[in-house]
């Protein structure tokens, strides 16, 4: 597969420097959740694209790399990679990020695409974070949500759990916990 | 090989058979070219026949398939000799009238009636089991356009109310087991939607997006083994409700797209080795694409083993419409055993057109070791086919990308498409493939007979078939669609001419 001609609208929409946060969307490649952010017209949605945008300039290169699905700035997608030592080494997980329009000042909406067992994160996917909701700050950038994100997958927040019997295991069975996380891993996360 | 017999003789060739012994391997190669001696050149126009739509004959040459016009009925012949017996001397004229008819050719076996009511054979759909013989055949009730928004369902494929697979045993018309879909997609014209390798079939639903694995048993029953789609693994769903999760209306990613995701996200990962360009690199190739990642559907699928799939992926509106090749599709070949994606090319990739131009035999194994199958004409077991593609290529040096879209349109093979019959053996025989070939389809006829030519004796012109009547002299505006049927190893060929509003026409080929 030659990616560099992959699907026929490639083209990276927001190249370095770029700062025209309110131009038209335009027809790209993405599917049918494409929000309308540069149609609003308001300040606040402007400013927003502008922040996300820095965030997008600003990532670095760590173990979750994080990019706009299609040329939507307000949806983007990231990848954890299983920590290695970890009952998760060698799973891929996808995560949905989306802004919410008066970003930053509203925490992003963060869920897992593929399936994990873990006590901080639901059978729907959705993961429970302190900073994803009270304890948000716009100072915070979603490359710290990512890091934070990647933290908890190493080490669960038990107390603080979204499914309780998988902290009751994790803090009674550890050894069963990291087995059936493991074989959750092999079989969903590959 | 081609300079073994000095004379294209029949009887120097018999003698030349007794006193020289081909190379080591070569003797079935060198048997075969005594079917340059043994044609159908005799016709019998218009044959007095059933009215029934005639699909196939096995490739083991026992049974010859059709089904009644209003596809309901299932109708098995054996395929006879003529035999005849006359008062006079037999040489000196035309075979006698009782001879010329369609039964002195094919025994009827049975007929059965595999349809009720609203319910129809799928005249294109049949896949034969050799071992066992075995048949697998489908019926299906009228599609519906309303593709309503199903749970599970995507957008955009139509919906048939009811599909159901038959195994019947061909021996005798038994009824073994059947296989239900319901309010699903499956291709089933020309056999498209499923492949049959050894005893494991697996169907394509299009609508749910699942491929169903199923097994043949000696017993005759047709046993779901895995369902490849949501999930990957047959108990992971079972799994999932042990440990108290709902396996439905979560927006996970199903299975095979995980699978697929994460090897794109692994590759697209490993092509920049630089930290920093990296992130960039993954922006541009994977997240980009993301959602057009997600978007594909699989539209065909198979074995390549018993453990390898071979999977095309495209956009949803190609998935039904006919002319696909110019739409991007991708091709993964995918172990169900492992789960995992082995590899995964582009439908413009020069990698695949490669591998496709010199191994081609692997993409349609035929591991049923029907002695007759292995003589399938292909350009990487024939230079005569190979000499055909270069010459396309050549023709198609402007634009090479088309040409590689155009050839892996072709992929993956259609479950047993080819008509094994020496006829088409391109070490034998040279005619216009576009009038006829291995392939079996329907075709556009012309008023002139089609001629196959010796390959050894290129002026020689050994027979000719000519569907259609003899007189020729009916109205040539009409559309005419002729269909071929090559016993597999006989010289005896069926040609099935179809005029619209007009009685078809059917021919029995064969030497007398």
């Amino acid at each position: 597969m030659s990616s560099s001609s992959s699907f026929p609208t490639s083209r990276f929409p927001f190249a370095a420097g770029g700062a025209g946060a309110g131009g038209p969307g335009g027809g790209g490649g993405s599917g049918s959740s494409m929000r309308p952010w540069g149609s609003s017209g308001g300040t606040s949605v402007s400013s927003s694209g502008k922040r996300i945008q820095k965030e997008l300039l600003d990532l670095n290169a760590s173990d979750c790399s994080a990019g706009p699905k299609g040329d939507n700035l307000y949806h983007w997608l990231s990848t954890i990679i299983g920590p290695q030592g970890s009952p998760y080494e060698g799973g891929i997980f996808f995560l949905d990020i989306v802004f919410p329009l008066d970003y930053p000042f509203k925490p992003p909406a963060v869920t897992f695409k593929t399936r994990i067992y873990h006590c901080n994160v639901d059978s729907t996917g959705t993961v429970s974070l302190e900073i994803l909701k009270d304890g948000w700050s716009p100072a915070l950038t979603i490359s710290k949500v990512l890091l934070a994100i990647k933290a908890i997958i190493t080490n669960p927040d038990p107390y603080n759990p979204l499914v309780e019997r998988i902290a009751r295991l994790y803090l009674t069975d550890r050894a069963k916990h990291d087995e059936i996380a493991a074989e959750w891993t092999m079989r969903f996360a590959r | 090989m081609v300079g073994f017999f000095r004379s294209g003789n029949l009887a120097t060739r018999v003698f030349d058979r007794q006193f020289l012994s081909p190379r080591p391997g070569a003797t079935v190669n060198t048997v075969r070219q005594f079917y340059e001696n043994l044609v159908p050149s005799y016709t019998i126009y218009d044959v007095e026949c059933p009215d029934y739509s005639f699909r196939k004959f096995t490739d083991d040459g026992k049974y010859l398939v059709a089904f009644s016009r209003n596809h309901q009925d299932l109708i098995v012949y054996r395929p006879i000799w003529l035999t005849f017996s006359c008062h006079e001397e037999c040489d000196s004229h035309d075979l006698p009238d009782q001879a010329r008819r369609f039964d002195s050719f094919f025994k009827q076996l049975y007929s059965i009636s595999l349809a009720s009511s609203n319910e129809y054979i799928c005249k294109d759909f049949f896949l034969y089991m050799e071992g066992h013989k075995y048949g697998l055949f489908a019926t299906s009730t009228a599609q519906s356009n309303d593709s309503s928004a199903t749970e599970g369902a995507i957008h955009g494929v139509p919906s048939i109310e009811k599909i159901t697979f038959y195994l019947v045993r061909l021996e005798d018309g038994a009824i073994l087991d059947e296989k239900a879909f319901c309010n699903d997609f499956i291709n089933l014209a020309h056999s498209i939607g499923a492949y049959l390798y050894e005893d494991l079939v697996c169907i394509v639903s299009l609508r749910y997006q699942t491929i169903h694995v199923l097994q043949i048993r000696d017993s005759g029953n047709l046993v779901e083994v895995r369902r490849i789609g949501a999930f990957c693994q047959e108990d992971d769903e079972l799994y999932l409700h042990s440990h108290g999760q709902a396996a439905q209306g979560s927006s996970f990613l199903p299975g095979i797209k995980q699978r697929l995701l994460s090897f794109i996200f692994r590759k697209t990962w490993n092509e920049e080795p630089d930290q920093t360009l990296r992130v960039q690199h993954l922006k541009k190739k994977f997240y980009f694409h993301f959602q057009d990642y997600v978007d594909l559907i699989i539209w065909k699928v198979q074995f390549l083993d018993r453990h390898h799939l071979f999977i095309k992926f495209g956009s949803v509106d190609g998935g039904v419409s006919r002319s696909t090749e110019q739409n991007l599709a991708f091709f993964a070949v995918y172990n169900m055993e492992t789960t995992e994606i082995v590899s995964l090319y582009q439908n413009s990739s020069e990698e695949l057109y490669s591998l496709f131009e010199h191994f081609y035999d692997h993409f349609h194994a035929n591991p049923q070791n029907s002695s007759h199958g292995n003589f399938i004409s292909s350009h990487s077991n024939s230079v005569h086919a190979l000499d055909q593609l270069r010459t396309i290529k050549n023709k198609a040096s402007s634009s090479p990308q088309q040409f590689v879209k155009k050839m892996m349109a072709s992929l993956p093979y259609t479950c047993q498409s080819q008509s094994p019959s020496p006829y088409f053996d391109l070490t034998l025989f040279r005619y216009d493939e576009k009038l006829i070939s291995a392939i079996d389809r329907h075709r556009n006829c012309t008023e002139h007979p089609i001629k196959f030519i010796s390959v050894r004796q290129p002026n020689v012109v050994k027979f000719k078939i000519k569907p259609g009547s003899d007189s020729g002299a009916s109205d040539s505006r009409a559309k005419r669609i002729s269909s071929f049927l090559f016993h597999p190893f006989f010289p005896l060929a069926l040609s099935i001419q179809q005029t619209y509003m007009q009685p078809t026409v059917v021919n029995v080929h064969f030497r007398r």
